[in-house]
């Protein structure tokens, strides 16, 4: 008997594509959110034309700044938060990126962005004018309605994947292949 | 629901990743000494001084930190020369060793426009700092301000001389007062990487300073 949490309905290769798409730009995308939040992108200022790049980043001391500008945590887990959302973006994005865990990633990447999404409402609704560093200086700007907007087109970019799992190019599809070899 | 294997079990998975994610958060905050102290410093002072009351108090002149009244009178009494107006430096209105992370648009002028000038063997060298954005800048900024930004930091934009400037300069920092980041971000940075000892922040911003109807200039 089949599970229903441990299958993907059968996909047309081009759904699949589309899923693999859909993995490998949010991986891109979270991948230089985290970065550019941890201060990683400080190495590619070394080579001139990354410059611009690595003057998207910032650091967990200035993100942490950002998350406390929200005031919607209390200050004793602030730190630990400004570690802890770029860490989280950086090992989903691994995970889409070669595809492990891959609906498990795409989920968790899901959550985030609802939380990000509620927690801007919140500031709108207060009337408050704080810099998002959303995605580094990258995509930055004041918090308004679109970076909510934003929020939801990539919602809507990540939801397949957690729903129908990675498409092609996975890790995953391997082991979960010889899963089914040894349980026969 | 129960799943069949863990491995494809996309709750399992998702637990098993924020397990990762938060142990890896753990492991770098434990170890970045630097950074921690940096998010200390600037939660220190969220939870000590909410913004909008130090922007307040400081356009309005605020006692000085041991509760004595401002002695050189409102800055906008002072016009443009302040308390150097007749060429005798005016008494310090604030004990300045003492001055904390925050200070008063009163305490500002003071080091703007009688610090420098109070002992001629020993000048103090003095820098204001507009960590506003640059468009704002040049619009009005302080005389002599220079510009820098949390930015600045990264992208190799820091004034040139700024290896000259003495450890000892008292430094000020300002950018739109209120809820604004920006110079508290330049002042940790101003301590923490560039080792600068006396750095100040001007928590009323530049509308406090306006307000005051002190000096500004544009760049155009």
């Amino acid at each position: 008997m089949t599970n229903a949490c441990c299958t993907s309905p059968s996909l047309s290769s081009g759904a699949r594509l589309g899923l693999l798409a859909a993995r490998w730009v949010m991986a891109g995308l979270f991948l230089f959110s985290g970065a550019a939040k941890l201060g990683w992108l400080e190495a590619l200022r070394g080579v001139d034309l990354l410059v611009p790049i690595a003057n998207q980043g910032i650091d967990p001391a200035n993100f942490a700044a950002s998350v406390n500008g929200f005031r919607v945590l209390h200050s004793d887990l602030i730190p630990f938060t400004a570690f802890l959302i770029p860490w989280l973006e950086v090992v989903c994005a691994a995970a889409l990126i070669i595809g492990v865990a891959t609906r498990g990633a795409a989920r968790l990447i899901a959550a985030l962005l609802v939380l990000f999404c509620l927690a801007m409402l919140s500031v709108i609704v207060r009337g408050m004018d704080i810099d998002c560093s959303c995605f580094g200086k990258f995509l930055g700007g004041a918090v308004g309605w679109r970076s909510i907007l934003r929020n939801v087109v990539l919602l809507a970019i990540i939801l397949p994947v957690a729903h129908y799992g990675a498409g092609m190019l996975a890790l995953e599809n391997r082991f979960v292949s010889r899963l089914a070899d040894s349980d026969r | 629901m129960t799943c069949c294997n863990p491995l494809k079990c996309a709750s399992m998975q998702l637990v098993l990743l924020a397990c990762v994610g938060a142990g890896a958060a753990a492991l770098h905050l434990s170890s970045a000494d630097r950074q921690r102290a940096m998010i200390g410093e600037f939660l220190k002072r969220t939870a000590s001084e909410p913004a909008g009351e130090a922007a307040g108090a400081g356009a309005r002149g605020a006692a000085s930190p041991d509760g004595a009244p401002g002695g050189a009178g409102t800055p906008a009494e002072g016009g443009a020369t302040g308390g150097a107006v007749d060429g005798a430096p005016a008494p310090a209105p604030f004990n300045l060793a003492a001055l904390g992370e925050s200070i008063t648009i009163e305490q500002a002028w003071y080091i703007y426009d009688t610090l420098p000038f109070l002992d001629d063997a020993n000048p103090v060298q003095v820098i204001f700092i507009d960590a506003r954005e640059k468009k704002q800048f040049d619009e009005s900024h302080i005389p002599d301000a220079y510009h820098i930004t949390p930015k600045s930091f990264f992208d190799n934009t820091l004034p040139e001389d700024m290896p000259f400037w003495p450890e000892d300069a008292v430094i000020v920092v300002y950018c739109t007062g209120g809820d604004c980041e920006s110079s508290h971000l330049v002042r940790s940075r101003l301590i923490h990487e560039k080792q600068f000892k006396r750095v100040y922040v001007m928590t009323a911003g530049l509308p406090g300073w306006i307000e005051a109807r002190l000096p500004v200039e544009s760049s155009n």
